[in-house]
Parts: C-alpha cells; structure tokens; sequence
C-alpha cells in the first residue's frame, strides 16, 4: 500500500528546479526590465495627474446633467426627440460643449468618498453593482488600488452616482462605469438631454431599455495650452429594475470608442458586487 | 519560501518602485513558476525561454495589478504562464513533454546515484502525471511542482476551490493506484520466479 503522504512526498521532491546560473541572470534582467517599467509608469503617473482633470470633468459633466445643462422640455425648441426613461434626447449642444461654456459658479463639486467594492452598497445605502467582465488591458484608475468605486453625494447627502473609472493601461484612455439610482416614486418630470449631431439609437440591453451613442462629446480633457476641449466618448445608457424595487441607470462610457458588442459585453456581466469581482 | 501573508506588502512596495520587494518576489516565485513550466515543456532550453518570458510580461503588468487576497498574485503570474504556455504550444504544433535523451535535470542532490535515482522517479511520475486528464494533470503540476495552495489553483484555473480539491483527490488515488498496480505486477513477477 502506498500512503497518499509518500506519494505527496514524491510529488513535491519530484518539481525540477532551476539552475543557479539561469535564476541569477534571469533576476538580473528582471530588475533592469523593472527599472525601465518604473521609470515609464513614473512618466505616465505625470500624465495621469494631468488626465485627472478629464476625469474629474468627465464625473463633473456627468453630474451636471441633471442640473445645469437638463431643462425642461418646455424650454427648447428640439428638432429631434427620443424618449427614454428620464430623458428626451434632443438636437441640443451635447453636455461636453456646454460645460466648456459654462462659470465656475454654475459648476457645483460634488462630495465624493472611495471606497472598497465589498463596502460600496453599505457606503451608498442600496445594492451596488459592477462589470464582472472587462477587455483586456482595463484596470481601475488612480492612486486607490483597492478603493476602486467612488461615490458621489448631492448636497443633501443623498447618492447622486456610483461609479467606477477604468484605464486602458497601454493609453491611458477612460471607460466609465455609474450607476445612478432613480427616484422610486418616478416622481422627476422628464429632462432634455442634448446629444447635438449624435443621434441617440434605442437598444436592448440584457433584456432592459437602453440608448447607444456613438462619437458622442460627452467629457472633457485640458489641451497642451491649458484650454478645455471636448472628448468623444461611446456611451452605453440602460434601465433596469432590481428584485427590490431599486430602479437604476447605468451609463458605460468608452473614451476608447469601443465598439457596440464589447460595450453590450460588459453591460452583460454587470451584476450585485461581491468579493469575487475583479478589481 | 513563499509567503502568501506577506505578498500584500511586497506587492505594494514593488508597484511603489521597491527594487528589493520586487526581487523578494522573485525569489519567492521562480522556483515554483520553474517547477510548473519545467514539467510542461520537452527541454530544459525552451522552460527557460517561457519561464523568461513569463517573468518580463509581469514586470510590465505589474502596475496595473491589483491585489485582492493572499495568493492573487501568484496565481496572477501562474495565468500568465498558462498564457505564455498556449502561445508557446501554438507557435510549436509538434510539441512533445517527453524528457530529451540526453538531458541532465538540474538536480541538488548530493551523489551521481541519488541523482539518477530522483531523474527517474521524476520522469516515472511525469509519465504518470501524462495519463491524467488534462485538467488533473494541471491541478496537480499546480500544486506540486508549482507549490501553489489550493485557493490559489482555483484562482489561476477559474474553479472553485472545492473543485480544485476534489480533482486532486481523485488524481492523488489514480496516481496512487497506478503505483500500487505496478508494485503488485514486480511483486507477482518476483514471486513466479521462484516457482
């Protein structure tokens, strides 16, 4: 009878090891490799201070659509209207170009925590949810490798946003991933959204309403000479309801302008976080 | 030795620009990530070109990691290998595991005969290891020869770790059986002899 602990025994002694020579010469080109990678990622972390302008823009933008550059529909003269949801989406300036315009004073900054993905639903007071599938090459952005999702409160001290902003490691480029939750009485009258020449197309997304517009100027990013200057982003907008009741909006934006099918891909894995999220 | 406790810390010095985190890493690693390649490939050349390669493309990712759990970032590095593994075995359609002829496997044994003695029980439990499922065979070189726990094989394979553990089970008793069937036909083949 062979003991299962001799055989784990034999198993173990059994591993190859490698030579003295290889190992020493191997950690030698390693550390010249992990010399040169620190001094590039010590470049891109200057430009990533830079780019934390665009990111703040872009979460800035965001916010203020629901403010600032929303009105009524009575107030517009629209050419095209789409409904969706909250919205009717109208020929107006998109969001991007009318923050370019707009007074610091019209622009409000909102409170915003970060916190672990395993605390966000407690930090926001109603299930948060995640993409459990990205493309290759997306990690969250930032100096918070654990604190990975920002939320983001109104005045009140009530949850405007839940959200995440990812880079693309070889481009720095943003996808952006909120969650906004809805009024649960559906009380808020319907808000104009400009999406200028960008013609918003109404979708399915896993099984829910949603709106896809592509090349649309939807953030913010400063040019060499400090001036502000629109970014295209395709942006990925659904609905749904929760088994609670919880209506959300998610909005998926890829400064990468990722075509409709990967951003379909991620909407389709976004689920209720837990600890067994990639972050 | 590799301390899955202490790979947090070591982690964040290293995304820090801590060169000496970054080779205590590597100290801790290159053994198993060796072991693991060694007995995937069919010379000891072509573990080391993988093995190398395997090592520079986590010195790129390594920023963009981000760990989650003790473990996370071996069994990071050991995807990393399955990865450089696959591109290795499309690039070589002929590919064959089979030890060279005449091959010496580096070995720290102290005579000519334990050497021998270990260079066959190794390719004995090789060829043996080589008539598991594929998925066996991987959770076995995982834990065995690549060192990792079993949290750490289901991180690198996407399984649970209940799953990783009833695949090694069951690779343990079918190793265990094939031993014990060979011991009985030298016993047998023994006992004719005197007949």
């Amino acid at each position: 009878m062979i003991e299962l602990t001799i055989l784990e025994g034999l198993l173990s002694r059994a591993a190859p090891q490698p030579d003295e020579e290889f190992t020493a010469n191997l950690r030698g080109v390693a550390l010249q490799a992990y010399d040169r990678a620190f001094q590039q990622a010590d470049s891109k972390r200057l430009l990533s201070r830079r780019r934390q302008i665009p990111g703040w823009a872009v979460a800035a933008a965001f916010i203020l659509l629901f403010g600032l550059f929303m009105t009524p529909p009575g107030r517009v003269l629209a050419q095209r209207i789409v409904r969706f949801g909250l919205f009717i989406f109208t020929n107006e300036p998109p969001a991007a170009e009318q923050m370019l315009t707009a007074t610091p004073e019209t622009i409000f900054t909102p409170h915003t925590i970060r916190v672990e993905l395993s605390s966000a639903s407690e930090a926001a007071g109603f299930p948060v949810f995640y993409p459990a599938f990205l493309p290759e090459g997306y990690a969250p952005a930032g100096y918070h490798p654990e604190r990975t999702v920002e939320v983001v409160f109104n005045s009140s001290g009530n949850v405007v946003k839940v959200g995440t902003m990812f880079e693309q490691i070889e481009n720095g480029k943003i996808l952006s991933f909120d969650q906004i939750p809805l009024d649960p009485d559906g009380n808020v009258p319907p808000l104009n959204f400009g999406t200028g020449e960008v013609e918003p197309q109404l979708i399915r997304v896993d099984g829910n309403d949603g709106v896809w517009l592509q090349d649309f100027l939807w953030g913010t990013k400063v040019g060499e000479n400090g001036q502000a200057l629109p970014v295209p982003y395709n942006l990925l907008i659904w609905e749904v309801t929760v088994e609670d009741g919880h209506t959300f909006q998610f909005w998926l934006g890829s400064e990468e302008q990722l075509p409709l099918e990967v951003m379909l891909q991620i909407a389709e894995s976004v689920r209720q976080s837990s600890s067994d999220f990639i972050q | 030795m590799y301390d899955p406790e202490q790979e947090k810390s070591l982690i964040f010095k290293a995304q820090a620009g801590n060169r000496e985190a970054f080779g205590r890493l590597y100290d801790a690693l290159l053994p198993g990530l060796y072991g693991y390649v060694r007995a995937r490939m069919s010379s000891t050349a072509e573990a080391e070109d993988v093995v190398s390669e395997v090592v520079l493309t986590a010195v790129q990712k390594l920023q963009g990691f981000r760990w989650r759990h003790p473990g996370a970032f071996r069994a990071w590095v050991f995807q990393i290998a399955r990865r450089k593994l696959a591109d290795h075995y499309r690039r070589n359609p002929g590919f064959n595991r089979e030890t060279e002829e005449n091959e010496t496997l580096p070995d720290a044994s102290p005579t000519p005969e334990m050497q021998a003695i270990q260079h066959e029980t190794r390719a004995d439990l090789l060829e043996r290891i080589g008539r598991l499922s594929s998925r066996k065979q991987e959770v076995v070189l995982l834990r065995y020869f690549g060192g990792l726990r079993n949290k750490e094989i289901a991180g690198v394979l996407g399984l649970n770790e209940r799953t990783v553990s009833a695949h090694l089970s069951r690779a343990l008793e079918e190793l265990q059986k094939s031993l014990q069937e060979d011991a009985k036909r030298i016993l047998f083949t023994r006992e004719r002899s005197y007949d």
